[in-house]
């Protein structure tokens, strides 16, 4: 049974590490606290569901034509919302606040479009792989294929392109960037495409599993930030590690007690990182002076 | 502006808001002009310094020239691949596309990347900046990638030696190198780039006398080689004595004086006001 759970953590952890990872992508460089993005992980399962059970195209069509509408709801959330005032040299705060705005009004929609109550994906049983007493579902195995696909196509990416580069150069300084002629604005824009293809798919393969309602966002969210700052914040493989180690310990803990103890699992998990190593797993310790 | 001419600054005049206390004992915001009137020309191939004391918006105007701010009045125009270009409300990248290149006064690397990745960022070869250009022509990237590496590796080996310090880090953090060395490293990078005309923002302050020499040689070997042209704000005088060809005394807000390093520096009203000797 263990061994059956652990599976399990890795398979959901893969896709928290995805998610925390699109979540880093924003933070990191533009230093957002992208609350709207819990929305954006709720909305690409809706619009599946339309064109999948609503209108009939085949399941990886309307995937791939919800990944789109995702990325484009991030895109004018970027365009109207945060760039304008990122312009004006608004504080984080007032930009957080105004994610959270947007996140409620979004959800309110979905809400009300949709309805409140949980909708599913897959009507059928998914069908399973056994491999002695291990039994994976298709779906899961999806979800981890198509996940670690992401996360190792992101790294690599990341380390030897001069995108890369970039990305990791605003991290550590916008200003100087554009010193070196990079366009901020058109390197943010790049990275919320990113960040939600990131959302989007981890979205779209949990509801696929596990069916939404249009608050599924914010607890993942919750996730992918805890994993962010256990793995250690302003590094891009930290969210990664982050994720793998909340989803094995969130699954090790309904396998010791219930499934009702998972969240408190996460966040005592938070509380101690927080007050023993807040740098995180792979952060380094700030010189203060 | 004649051909000798990269940068013509013409009355340019930047205010900001200063909180003060009036008459009747209320705060209250009051606009001043931190520049007046800013007349200045920068000659091609030559060095040129500013100087003035703290406060006076020497930095504020290298802000104007490179894009982070916009001026009240007045216009800056530039001799970009032989055209003449209005600098005035174009964004900051642009400027460093069309050949400004700037050093700020601190913070001048990317401390969480390696030394190596802190050249190749300011390649002038955009190639690849795309999120999806470095795999559907992964071919040619890899060939650019390779050129700038060797590009990089090829300044390097030119302006300090076979056996420096910055190849042997590397593919090190760049945050591991001394502060001197940071500096250097921020000049050296700015031969990535294809730029015409250097800002550089006290380029000595904070470094030991021996690093001092190096940028001096460096700066020297930038005119001379490389054909740069250099436009600094400096503290240290015996440092624009030796490398300047021009020299600006900038005081309330005006460019007061302009001459050579030796005059603007040895005349009796400098010295007073800003050396106090």
């Amino acid at each position: 049974m263990f061994l059956q759970f652990m599976i399990n953590g890795i398979i959901i952890g893969s896709i928290y590490s995805l998610v925390s990872l699109g979540f880093a992508l924003v933070y990191n460089t533009t230093r957002i606290f992208h609350l709207a993005y819990a929305v954006l992980y709720m909305f690409c399962p809706y619009i599946i569901l339309t064109f999948y059970s609503n209108l009939g195209y085949p399941l990886i069509i309307a995937f791939i034509i919800a990944i789109i509408i995702t990325i484009l709801l991030s895109l004018i959330l970027e365009i109207i919302i945060y760039r304008p005032l990122s312009k004006k040299g608004s504080s984080d705060n007032i930009i957080m606040i105004s994610s959270i705005g947007i996140m409620i009004v979004v959800i309110n929609i979905v809400a009300m479009l949709y309805g409140n109550e949980t909708k599913i994906l897959n009507q059928n049983i998914s069908e399973t792989l056994t491999f002695g007493s291990i039994i994976i579902t298709y779906t899961q195995l999806a979800q981890f294929l198509i996940s670690s696909f992401l996360l190792v196509v992101f790294l690599m990416f990341l380390k030897f392109s001069k995108f890369g580069i970039k990305t990791r150069a605003m991290r550590d300084d916008t200003i100087l960037c554009s010193v070196f002629g990079s366009d901020i604005y058109k390197m943010r824009i790049a990275l919320f495409t990113l960040s939600a293809i990131f959302a989007a798919v981890g979205g779209g393969l949990v509801a696929y599993d596990v069916g939404m309602d249009p608050y599924v966002g914010m607890p993942m969210l919750l996730n992918a930030v805890v994993a962010l700052i256990i793995g250690g914040i302003g590094r891009f493989e930290a969210p990664i590690l982050g994720g793998f180690i909340i989803g094995i310990l969130q699954s090790l803990s309904v396998w010791a007690f219930s499934a009702r103890w998972q969240d408190a699992v996460t966040f005592t998990l938070l509380i101690l990182f927080l007050m023993f190593r807040p740098q995180g797993l792979l952060g380094e310790k700030r010189r203060t002076v | 502006m004649n051909n000798d001419t990269i940068l013509n600054i013409d009355s340019i005049r930047k205010s900001f808001v200063r909180n003060i206390v009036n008459v009747r004992g209320k705060d209250e915001d009051e606009r001043f002009f931190l520049l007046e009137d800013i007349d200045l020309l920068v000659s091609k191939g030559k060095v040129t310094a500013l100087i003035g004391g703290n406060g006076t918006g020497k930095t504020t105007l290298f802000n104007i020239i490179s894009g982070f701010f916009n001026a009240d009045e007045g216009k800056i125009s530039f001799m970009s691949y032989g055209k003449h270009v209005e600098l005035t409300g174009i964004n900051a990248y642009k400027i460093a596309r069309l050949g400004i290149g700037r050093m700020f006064q601190d913070n001048h690397i990317f401390q969480n990347m390696s030394v190596l990745e802190n050249m190749l960022i300011a390649d002038d070869k955009f190639f690849g900046e795309r999120p999806f250009e470095s795999i559907l022509f992964y071919k040619i990237n890899n060939t650019i990638e390779k050129q700038r590496k060797e590009k990089a590796e090829k300044i390097f080996a030119e302006l300090f030696g076979d056996n420096n310090p910055f190849l042997k880090m590397k593919n090190e953090k760049a945050k591991n190198l001394s502060y001197g060395q940071q500096r250097l490293l921020g000049l050296a990078r700015l031969l990535m780039g294809d730029y015409k005309l250097l800002l550089l923002d006290e380029p000595t302050s904070g470094v030991n006398p021996l690093v001092v020499e190096k940028i001096k040689e460096l700066i020297k070997y930038f005119v001379e080689q490389k054909e740069l042209t250099i436009f600094l704000i400096e503290h240290n005088m015996n440092f624009v004595l030796d490398v300047a060809d021009f020299c600006h005394f900038m005081s309330k807000g005006i460019i007061a004086m302009g001459g050579t390093p030796e005059d603007i520096i040895g005349n009796p009203e400098v010295r007073k006001a800003y050396l106090g000797i």
